[in-house]
């Protein structure tokens, strides 16, 4: 494998030249196993630079800051923040919560009523009449259930007239 | 800069503050003691008009953290006194009979042991005494710029130095850590 970047990288570390984000492709590529015999030399500069990063201090130094700063009489008003309120301010957020219930029911409301109306009406002939021109309002109007049986017997006669009339033929 | 919370803004520095001060002083608990005080003191200050001028809170405390270490390092320097003058303050006063009362001296033994030693200064031992070579400006700038990952003007910032100052003493660095390297690697180790 080609290692001519790597090695420009550690060059232009030495000369101060590698941007920060240079150098972390530098801890990365030695924080792997497989580091060839030629750059192992500057493996462990990397390596303990990656590592060092990692030495902390433990949970007793908080419990001892925290005691210190309480013996100092200094108690921390972090998560308790006293603060006065007025009447209306108090019921600010119950006011909030009931606008939110009040959109939410009114949103709900408004869609059921659609959804319920819209299953219930009978379809409308006149937006399929428009569909088909000016003439076929006149057509929808003739479209009544009387009319359309009377048709079909109309049609089954020609058709069987037709018929006959072929026979005949 | 808006109100600090102590738990949220000023605890989270602790191991970056602990990392820069144990880099000066170079003993584990006098370096939790100064992280412990930048604590506190930059705590007691939140209402102080000097601290609403503070842009950077963690460029603030690790400037503090160096300066506390700083002191610390001399102070105990000054406290190493040497043999000869011990026994000078033991014949102060006290001189009866013509004779030089010897006075018991114990001085703690402040060497880290063995069991302090922490994982990754035992694996890369060698290294780890590479950085102690360094004089204490070098090794400051090499652990904000190399292990903390910060800019150059935000090091230069920390330090109250100029950047160019930052890009000078951090080349001195790894120069003098790379001729190390080679000259430690040349004698097969």
């Amino acid at each position: 494998m080609d290692y001519k970047y790597i090695e420009q990288l550690i060059d232009r570390y030495f000369a101060c030249e590698t941007s920060n984000a240079e150098e972390r492709i530098l801890k990365a590529f030695f924080s792997q196993s497989e580091v060839p015999a030629e750059l192992q030399k500057y493996a462990d500069l990397f390596c303990y630079e990656e590592e060092a990063h990692e030495d902390v201090l433990g949970e007793d130094f908080d419990q001892r800051v925290l005691s210190r700063l309480e013996a100092d009489g200094d108690v921390l008003e972090l998560h308790v923040k006293v603060k006065k309120m007025t009447f209306a301010e108090r019921f600010r957020p119950l006011g909030r919560a009931a606008a939110a219930v009040a959109i939410v029911v009114l949103i709900g409301g408004s869609i059921h009523r659609a959804y319920v109306t819209s299953s219930i009406e009978p379809i409308n002939q006149d937006g399929y009449a428009t569909l088909n021109g000016g003439d076929g309002l006149e057509k929808a109007k003739d479209q009544t259930p009387v009319n359309a049986v009377l048709d079909n017997e109309k049609l089954a006669t020609t058709t069987d007239s037709i018929g006959e009339a072929s026979k005949v033929n | 800069m808006k109100e600090i919370d102590f738990r949220h803004d000023l605890l989270p520095l602790k191991d970056k503050l602990f990392r820069l001060a144990l880099r000066i002083t170079l003993d584990r608990p006098e370096a939790e003691d100064v992280v412990e005080d930048v604590l506190v003191k930059t705590w007691e200050m939140r209402n102080s008009p000097e601290m609403q001028e503070i842009k950077n809170l963690e460029s603030y405390c690790l400037t503090m953290t160096r300066n506390l270490a700083l002191d610390r390092a001399a102070k105990k320097e000054a406290q190493n006194v040497s043999l000869d003058e011990l026994t000078d303050a033991g014949q102060g006063g006290t001189e009866d009979e013509g004779r030089p009362k010897i006075v018991p001296f114990q001085i703690a033994d402040t060497s880290v042991l063995p069991d302090q030693r922490l994982e990754y200064e035992e694996k890369y031992q060698w290294v780890h005494d590479l950085f102690l070579q360094l004089p204490e400006k070098q090794r400051s700038v090499m652990q904000l710029r190399d292990i903390e990952e910060h800019s150059y003007q935000e090091v230069a910032e920390i330090l109250q130095i100029t950047e160019s100052d930052v890009k000078v003493t951090l080349f001195r660095a790894r120069q003098a850590l790379k001729q190390l390297i080679l000259s430690t690697k040349r004698n097969g180790l």
